[in-house]
């Protein structure tokens, strides 16, 4: 029995799923199906507004490396694939290449940067056919120049018209009603947000679909409840709605490290995943239980030169963890560094 | 005060996300479009309604993306999605409706040889494609990954959410099962 169904894979695909194929016809319906969603999706969105007041925390990334780094160490490894940091410019590309297209005044709707799969940056110009036609290749080629002075061969770019979406009656009606309860959102949060220092918040969020309004304390706080009672009085000054508080007691500490080794990935992964040569084609990380990051690498497990490259590969992200700049962010926390093969395993 | 996310930055971060997860997705379908598909069909043994799950399972899997934890393989993690889609679509009233009317037009209208029949000049690749997909579920599915899908014992029971030891049991039952579809030379019993 073992021995036939050692062959099972094969006398399947042979026989009754030879005509069962994943074909391009059922990818684009998957697309369409998405694409249908994720309008639907939006108004969701739109119902559930979040704000978050540390918000910017995350979003400043403008983090400037002064000079390039070289130690020692590195120098005298044969490395064959380049240190790290050497054209240092810590903010992430596409962000760079928008406001470059911005400051050259074109009108563009968008910038992204797409790492998995095929390492893409698109950009979506706004405005008719024809002012498409007259900027495209402008675009491409300014675009392709700043990819080209950070160094990053991995991207290839892709230059497209921003598409209106034609909103029905109903979908007018209903974002009408949306920006209504977005308006009555606002001002409940406002009001909450006064007894901020009060409360110790370190988030404030409101789901008006759900009637639900969370907030995030540090751990140290107590007496909820009775805060609880207070935001009650404060929300139903507001409406008449009834809503459920949510108290969420957050580890600040661990919240710190979450927050500083998302930004230490973001600062290692941009070159890294700009120049081919290191092969990196994603990036992941953890702090639970302790800091992790996860290089995912084109390398094959199989290939015996991959355990090389990898370690490689380690060497010059634990180098680079040691600059100055970065000693800042690790904060002296004890680090694992993993690099795995295209198939997920480990090869460090 | 309260920081809008509305500057530029964040529209910015906002649209890479989603230009990301396309791009997650297609390469996802690159990678396991085929091998969900089979897994369907494994199960419902039909392929419109194979497809129509391949469907479901990836537009599920760009939904939950942000929530893919490191901790499983992606590969477990997408199956896991696909086989826990076809058991609620196998209970669902509909798919039972279907069969139903499916067997009884089968019965009297089908003068063309259905699929099966017409491999009844079976090789013994049919025959035993036939009989695997002729066992029971819960027998069925542990065969077909662990011997068409190439899985671990541990990484089936991580799909399954059953324990390591069940899928040895199962695994060891499907194949006794099998071992007497052929004594009995039939390969009926769904």
């Amino acid at each position: 029995m073992e021995d036939k169904l050692k062959k099972l894979r094969g006398s399947m695909t042979n026989t009754v799923l030879s005509d069962v194929t994943f074909d391009q016809n059922l990818e684009r319906k998957i697309h369409d199906r998405i694409e249908r969603r994720s309008f639907t999706s939006k108004r969701n969105h739109l119902g559930k507004r979040f704000m978050y007041l540390t918000a910017a925390a995350v979003l400043l990334f403008a983090l400037f490396i002064g000079s390039a780094f070289v130690s020692p160490a590195m120098a005298k490894m044969a490395a064959k694939i380049p240190y790290l940091g050497q054209y240092f410019e810590s903010e992430n590309i596409g962000y760079v290449i928008h406001e470059k297209l911005k400051e050259e005044r074109y009108q563009i709707s968008g910038v992204g940067a797409s790492y998995q799969g095929k390492k893409e940056i698109f950009i979506d110009i706004q405005g008719d056919d024809q002012y498409f036609e007259k900027v495209k290749n402008e675009v491409q080629s300014l675009a392709a120049e700043i990819l080209k002075s950070r160094g990053y061969d991995a991207y290839s770019v892709k230059v497209g018209k921003y598409q209106e979406r034609i909103l029905s009656e109903e979908d007018k009606k209903f974002m009408q009603e949306q920006e209504k309860q977005a308006e009555q959102d606002e001002n409940i949060l406002t009001a909450i947000n006064k007894k901020r220092e009060e409360y110790q918040l370190e988030g404030l969020g409101i789901d008006s679909n759900k009637k639900i309004i969370e907030m995030e304390v540090p751990n140290t706080v107590e007496r909820t409840d009775e805060m609880k009672q207070q935001v009650q009085k404060i929300v139903s000054a507001h409406t008449n709605e009834s809503y459920t508080i949510k108290i969420k007691k957050i580890n600040m500490k661990k919240r710190d490290q979450d927050w500083r080794w998302g930004q230490i990935l973001t600062m290692v992964g941009e070159d890294l995943m700009g120049k081919k040569v290191y092969k990196v084609t994603g990036l992941a990380y953890s702090v639970y239980p302790s800091p992790e990051i996860i290089f995912k690498t084109s390398l094959k497990s199989t290939d015996p030169d991959s355990k090389e490259h990898a370690e490689q590969l380690e060497k010059v992200i634990e180098d680079y963890l040691k600059t100055d700049e970065m000693k800042e962010k690790v904060k002296g926390d004890s680090y694992t560094i993993t690099i795995r093969s295209k198939d997920q395993k480990k090869l460090n | 005060m309260i920081n809008h996310i509305k500057s530029e930055a964040g529209q910015h971060t906002g649209y890479d996300l989603i230009q990301r997860k396309e791009c997650d997705l297609d390469s996802l379908m690159k990678e396991y479009g085929q091998s969900v598909l089979w897994l369907a069909y494994s199960y419902v043994k039909d392929k419109s309604l194979a497809e129509e799950i391949t469907q479901d399972v990836f537009i599920s899997c760009y939904e939950k993306m942000d929530t893919f934890r490191e901790e499983s393989s992606i590969k477990t993690w997408v199956y896991r999605i696909a086989s826990n889609r076809c058991k609620d679509v196998l209970k669902s009233r509909a798919y039972k409706y279907k069969k139903l009317t499916q067997s009884l037009f089968d019965h009297y209208f089908s003068t063309e040889q259905t699929p099966e029949d017409s491999f009844i000049k079976k090789s013994d690749e049919n025959e035993l494609s036939l009989k695997v997909l002729a066992l029971p579920i819960k027998y069925r599915e542990v065969i077909y990954l662990y011997y068409f899908e190439n899985l671990k014992l541990d990484e089936i029971s991580i799909l399954l959410s059953i324990k390591t030891n069940t899928v040895k049991t199962r695994l060891h039952r499907g194949r006794d099962l099998l071992k007497k579809m052929y004594e009995r030379g039939g390969s009926h019993g769904r």
